[in-house]
């Protein structure tokens, strides 16, 4: 069968890292999410998203640097990396979770349900638990405790599986 | 209503041990009726406008200033701990700082007015660390002719 474009731009996805798939899925999600999170802007014309200063492709590739190993460069001067990262998280959790209450029938989820979903049934929430490991390893003390304790909340790092 | 029972044990074992503070004489004050009354919110969330920069584990920056009449897409919360569910204020602004319910009880004579400014702490510190920013804020609400205040733990 002649393919529809000589080119194949997909690669092989069977030469991938483990933490090169998670992010090729992480990357796809988010783009899945976006249009979602667009409409909720428009229905509720507002945002909780952009205490990082950052938009959604800048929060994906910092938090897939810091995910593949790297040590990216901070692109705020008035805060720190650390908390960066941190509201770089805040917000990514902000664009889930105002895009999925957007979609029919799930505006009136319970917010344990709606945690449940982001950290148990999304890729965003297994990146950012790599991340979580990545900063409670760093020699940061701040990256330390930002993943300690500020990435992932306490009932979902205790949650019974 | 956050309720013990519903929290996760290390949540719950966490709040259990946090001493509540005692006082030697009573602290509260008589004053007029509500309707004559003057009233701020005072939000423990972490909320800020949005062009601001947010708030971090900086022990010297402890409150905020949101004025009365900020659009509700300006408004936004850096509280640092995740443990802080966003999820309402996200669906509802008026869930962490109810000013349309302020502004709607002014309308209809229930409460005297509303204050031009309200503030927001970032509550993750010791409670005697905000002591000075307190007094601070005291001075300010008395400035705006403040007489009530709507306290907001969330």
């Amino acid at each position: 069968m002649i393919p529809a474009c000589p080119v194949n731009f997909s690669g092989n996805k069977d030469q991938l890292s483990d933490i090169e798939k998670l992010i090729e899925a992480f990357k796809q999600e988010v783009s899945g999410m976006r249009s979602w999170y667009d409409i909720a802007v428009s229905k509720r014309g507002r945002t909780t998203f952009g205490v990082s200063h950052l938009d959604i492709n800048d929060i994906v590739h910092l938090i897939c640097d810091m995910v593949k190993g790297e040590t990216p460069d901070n692109p705020r001067e008035d805060i720190s990396l650390p908390f960066t990262i941190n509201y770089a998280v805040d917000d990514l959790k902000a664009f889930y979770l105002e895009g999925v209450t957007a979609q029919p029938g799930q505006d009136s989820h319970k917010s344990e349900a709606l945690s449940d979903w982001f950290w148990n049934k999304t890729i965003a929430g297994d990146v950012i638990k790599q991340l979580r490991k990545i900063c409670k390893k760093s020699k940061d003390g701040m990256m330390q405790i930002v993943g300690t304790i500020l990435l992932v909340p306490a009932a979902q790092v205790h949650r019974k599986k | 209503m956050a309720r013990l029972e519903k929290m996760t044990e290390p949540e719950r074992v966490y709040l259990e041990s946090v001493n509540c503070p005692t006082f030697d004489k009573h602290p509260w004050v008589s004053g007029p009726a509500l309707n004559k009354r003057r009233v701020a919110i005072v939000s423990t969330a972490g909320l800020h406008r949005r062009n601001e920069r947010p708030f971090t584990l900086d022990s010297h920056e402890h409150y905020r200033i949101i004025p009365g009449d900020i659009k509700a897409n300006d408004l936004i919360m850096s509280h640092v701990s995740t443990n802080f569910d966003h999820t309402g204020f996200q669906q509802d602004w008026n869930t962490v700082f109810p000013i349309d319910r302020l502004q709607e009880l002014a309308e209809k004579g229930t409460i005297g007015s509303v204050a031009d400014y309200h503030y927001s702490f970032m509550g993750a510190f010791e409670p005697a660390q905000f002591e000075q920013a307190a007094r601070e804020v005291a001075g300010l609400l008395n400035k705006d002719n403040v007489d009530a205040i709507l306290l907001l733990p969330v």
